[in-house]
């Protein structure tokens, strides 16, 4: 297993900045006044916007998958941390396929396939990027790659595609996001 | 999104069990599971510790797991996204049972049992036989009303699937994921079960809890002879867990057999769903409500 290539990227705009688009973010229909209430609950202030809806969310996370498979080859393996459910909206079709894992906690499954494989197994965590107001998280993208040519870095393969987003690479402490919500593997060297 | 084709081949039926379960329990949870003054902290530590409770009850005999996975349909997105709730959420899991859930998945549904059989599969052609604790948690902490049913799936019903199951690698064709859209969603999981059971003949069939109506409209599509009884009145539709609750319901009555094969099915809300011939152990545990 080659070392990995991590990046985190902070996503900025939403997508369709300054177009006109349906505020409908398809999130669970509140039916009942108690509803409401109960959803206050666990409300809580958080300066990050919320950047995207559930739609664009799902955008991101198909058209990434196919930029990885356009660009380190089609038999990569993706595990993808994401935050759901989102109601009455499918997966887009290419992140059911069987190179797909979708789920929360996945990093030691990625360690797992990088040290089987040869080929490339990328991990990503996008579920901390705000579809609303009720959601925690901050916008950060991050992403480790195994098994992938070292040149270019791996900020180069994503930053133009999420140009739309605005995205910057952001700095953060060596490794943190790729281990802090994963307490199985901090021993693990990335 | 349209109808597409299934992400596997049409299954031959197969001679090597693929999928053996070794234990299988269900328990209903409270509805609502906490009062709305609790902090979601507490409400992440009382369902973490009833999800632990559960597998140190049921898979604590079964032998070293390699897998342990949870799925859900209605998991609050808090004990599903990395933050510290989630981290709360896995703790009390671990204080029970001894050990955190190495992932959880609440993207697939009712689905999400298929996608995690098919991934286990993955790693077993790489390692060998893999035994995984797998357990379907279906209970809103936040008690909104649109879990409680509505008139696409009727009246809901809340509770925790054990299970532990042998991933066998060799085994092919014995699981069928596939997709369709929302509208034609019953008439594909019908198309899919009657391509699935033709080369299965006698196999008893678990389908998801419906009301009446779209239990017929299912029902349309496929022989029915050996599908097993609806428990929709007693239990609801129980999310992800309806096959296996529907397969505990033919083990008390008697009709289905330690030992023998059959097939479950779920669909999703958007439309995805999942086939899959599994084999019963002949020292098979099951539990429903605490009852062996």
């Amino acid at each position: 297993m080659k070392s990995a290539q991590t990046c985190s990227l902070l996503l900025q705009r939403n997508p369709d900045y300054n177009l006109a688009i349906p505020c409908s973010a398809r999130n669970l229909p509140l039916l009942e006044t108690q509803d409401y209430a109960r959803r206050s609950v666990y409300a809580h202030d958080n300066p990050a916007p919320v950047l995207v809806n559930n739609q664009q969310y799902y955008t991101l996370l198909s058209t990434l998958a196919q930029y990885i498979w356009d660009s380190c080859g089609e038999q990569t393996l993706l595990l993808a941390q994401v935050r759901m459910p989102s109601i009455d909206l499918a997966l887009p079709k290419n992140l059911l396929d069987p190179r797909v894992t979708m789920g929360a906690h996945l990093w030691n499954e990625a360690l797992f396939w990088a040290r089987q494989l040869q080929t490339p197994v990328v991990w990503i965590s996008a579920e901390q990027i705000r579809r609303d107001l009720w959601d925690g998280g901050d916008n950060l993208l991050h992403i480790a790659a195994w098994n992938t040519a070292q040149t270019p870095a791996i900020t180069e393969w994503f930053l133009p595609d999420l140009d739309y987003f605005a995205a910057q690479v952001h700095t953060s402490p060596v490794h943190e996001p790729f281990t802090t919500s994963q307490p199985k593997c901090t021993h693990v060297q990335v | 999104m349209s109808n597409s084709q299934p992400f596997a081949s049409t299954p031959s039926l197969g001679t090597v069990p693929a999928f053996r379960v070794h234990t299988l329990a269900y328990r209903r949870t409270e509805t609502p599971f906490v009062s709305h003054q609790v902090s979601l902290e507490d409400a992440a530590l009382a369902l973490g510790q009833r999800v632990g409770d559960e597998a140190c009850r049921y898979a604590s005999d079964a032998g070293p797991i390699d897998d342990y996975v949870v799925s859900s349909t209605v998991l609050s997105q808090f004990l599903a996204d990395g933050s510290p709730h989630a981290g709360y959420f896995q703790e009390a899991i671990a204080t029970q049972y001894g050990r955190r859930p190495d992932w959880v998945t609440n993207a697939y549904e009712c689905t999400g049992w298929g996608f995690i059989l098919r991934y286990i599969q993955g790693k077993a052609q790489f390692s060998g036989r893999r035994r995984l604790l797998l357990q379907i948690v279906d209970t809103d902490i936040h008690n909104f009303t649109y879990w409680l049913g509505n008139n696409r799936w009727g009246n809901s019903g809340f509770g925790i699937c054990t299970l532990v199951i042998d991933v066998i690698p060799e085994a092919k064709n014995m699981l069928v994921i596939g997709t369709s859209s929302q509208a034609n969603a019953l008439l594909q999981l019908g198309r899919n079960l009657r391509s699935f059971t033709e080369s299965r003949p006698g196999l008893g069939i678990a389908v998801p809890f419906f009301p009446e109506m779209s239990r017929r409209a299912l029902f349309k599509c496929f022989d029915t002879s050996s599908v097993h009884a609806d428990h929709y009145q007693r239990f609801g539709h129980s999310f992800g867990s309806d096959p296996w609750l529907s397969l505990l319901g033919e083990l008390g009555a008697g009709s289905a057999h330690t030992g023998s094969d059959c097939i479950v099915s779920s669909l999703a809300m958007n439309g995805y769903f999942s086939i899959a011939q599994i084999t019963l152990a002949p020292d098979l545990h099951y539990a429903l409500e605490g009852e062996m």
